[in-house]
């Protein structure tokens, strides 16, 4: 089993890191204590445990193991070992949501730590779909890609609408039933609220997903969506607060750290432009998947997604985190100036250092059965709304299952 | 011969060898216009089947957009509520409604559409407008 946990302590509290570590490790778990190359070791563990204390809020290198993997999407599980002063953690940790140790290590208390990081272990993965360049079908390829690996492959899918645009969410449901969803504060808008009426408790997170599958006797497979919301755009604006934008992205990260534990997949489709949602997808995902357009602008988008991505995760990026997937591809040769369009945009693609190898060899063709009209129709079963469950279609149900299967193989779900 | 006789005449010529068009005008003088008339005429259109309850029943659930086993699945789901688990997969639309009619009767399962249509309208359509 690859490393389930990675201990961040202060050095006064190395001994109970050590009996946490020998907890895990007799429940099947192994763990990291010490690491020459911190920052490596927290990629390479599926959660982190932190060990809170006045001493670990003084150690500067548990501070910075915390702001790591906080940038990097990886969950946290704080355990309370003795009283620190709220504000010292609060931006990086849900003192709520902690193990309460202060009274020991106890039986109970070591078991729930394990329970905590079995669930992170055999928890979910989370893909981001991405690209800095709007128009390239982020929206329409996450309904439909993920839908052909719930109705191909099985998946249980669930879809965070993080686009103040929340086109996936009209994808999926008549306005009416959006607004239903928004007057019960359970959009995606109401994690982002820490308090007031507009707010939805942690503890209804996991409510929170609406179903898109409704066919009768389905079983435990779910294709779900955690409903967008205009209103995002304030966390987009000058409008939040450091404190308020702290919490949101505190409370984001836990919406999504519930959802990787009832879900096969947790897809975001974010905004395009770089903005504060965009650090709350990064940061919560484990793969980006950026759709291209075969055009010139799609590429520019695709270096730029690079560069945020890097910067918002504090680290040199490595290719097998990202899947590029050429959209909108032609049955035939497009040639324009003597060159073929979407061959000369694959080659490009193929050729550079370091988005060569995160070129997938599916494409999507273009078709308009991937394009949505605004029509006085009624649905009864949203998920029926995307080209896998549309009659014929049969070389696009393949693209799409095939470029499903590769992304899923890629992120390690 | 007139003109247009003779058009026709060549107009068939064309495609035949002469020994075909021999045994055309052999039987051409054969038999009576009324026997002629009657191997060309073009065929009968089928009369149109009169709608029964099941497709004017599918017709009414046009509205909903998806696969006919969507919709069929949805009226099912609706005529559970009132009687208990259903063991008819959803198929095709008509013949589910034929099978549901068949057990529990015309006046209950349009009953049931009707329901299943007032609730689809009070969720709202796909439609998105600009305000």
């Amino acid at each position: 089993m690859a490393i389930a946990a990675y201990l961040s302590y202060g050095a006064e509290d190395s001994a109970a890191a050590r009996d946490i570590a020998r907890e895990l490790e007799a429940h099947g778990l192994p763990a990291t204590l010490t690491a020459v190359d911190r920052a490596q070791a927290i990629l390479d563990a599926r959660c982190l445990v932190a060990l809170i204390s006045p001493g670990a809020e003084a150690d500067e290198a548990a501070a910075r193991d915390l702001a790591f993997a906080i940038a990097n999407g990886k969950p946290i599980v704080p355990v309370l070992l003795k009283d620190v002063s709220a504000e010292g953690v609060r931006p990086v940790l849900d003192l709520q949501n902690r193990l309460d140790a202060r009274e020991g290590l106890s039986n109970p208390v070591l078991s729930a730590i394990v329970a905590r990081v079995r669930a992170f272990a055999e928890a979910g993965r989370t893909i981001a779909m991405l690209n800095i360049k709007g128009g390239v079908g982020k929206t329409v390829l996450a309904a439909n890609v993920f839908a052909a690996a719930h109705l191909e492959l099985g998946k249980s899918v669930c879809f965070i609408d993080l686009d103040p645009q929340h086109n996936l969410s009209q994808f999926f449901l008549p306005p009416e039933e959006r607004n239903r969803v928004r007057a019960d504060a359970m959009t995606i808008y109401s994690v982002f609220i820490a308090k007031g009426p507009l707010s939805t408790p942690r503890e209804n997170f996991a409510r929170m997903p609406v179903q898109l599958n409704r066919a009768r006797g389905m079983g435990k497979q779910r294709f779900d969506l955690v409903v967008g919301d205009e209103r995002l755009f304030e966390f987009t604006l000058d409008g939040r607060t450091e404190r308020e934008r702290a919490d949101a992205l505190s409370r984001f990260h836990d919406l999504v750290a519930q959802l990787r534990a009832k879900y096969d997949l947790v897809v975001i489709d974010v905004n395009p432009c770089a903005t504060f949602l965009t650090r709350c997808a990064v940061t919560a995902s484990d793969h980006i998947v950026a759709p291209v357009r075969p055009e010139k602008y799609s590429l520019t988008g695709l270096n730029m997604l690079e560069q945020v991505t890097r910067q918002i995760r504090g680290r040199p990026l490595k290719s097998s985190e990202f899947s590029v997937l050429l959209n909108g591809v032609a049955d035939r040769p497009r040639t324009r100036g003597g060159y073929d369009v979407d061959q000369a945009t694959r080659e490009e693609i193929a050729a550079a250092p370091f988005f060569g190898s995160a070129l997938l060899g599916p494409a999507i063709p273009y078709t308009t059965h991937l394009r949505t009209t605004p029509i006085d129709r009624y649905v009864v079963n949203p998920i029926s709304l995307t080209a896998m469950k549309q009659f014929a279609q049969r070389m696009l149900k393949e693209s799409l299952a095939s470029a499903a299967i590769d992304i899923i193989k890629r992120a390690g779900a | 011969m007139d003109e247009a006789t003779r058009k026709t005449l060549k107009s068939l010529r064309r495609t035949r060898t002469p020994a075909e068009m021999k045994s055309l005008f052999k039987a051409v003088r054969a038999q009576s216009d009324a026997v002629l008339l009657a191997e060309i005429a073009p065929p009968k259109k089928r009369p149109v089947p009169k709608a029964d309850f099941a497709t004017k029943l599918a017709a009414r659930l046009a509205v909903i957009q998806g696969p006919a086993s969507d919709k069929a699945d949805a009226l099912i789901g609706v005529i559970e509520e009132t009687h208990g688990a259903i063991d008819i997969a959803a198929a095709g639309l008509v013949p589910v409604i034929r099978r549901l009619a068949r057990r529990f009767g015309e006046k209950a399962v349009a009953a049931a559409t009707d329901d299943l249509l007032a609730r689809l309208e009070a969720s709202g359509s796909m439609r998105e407008r600009v305000t």
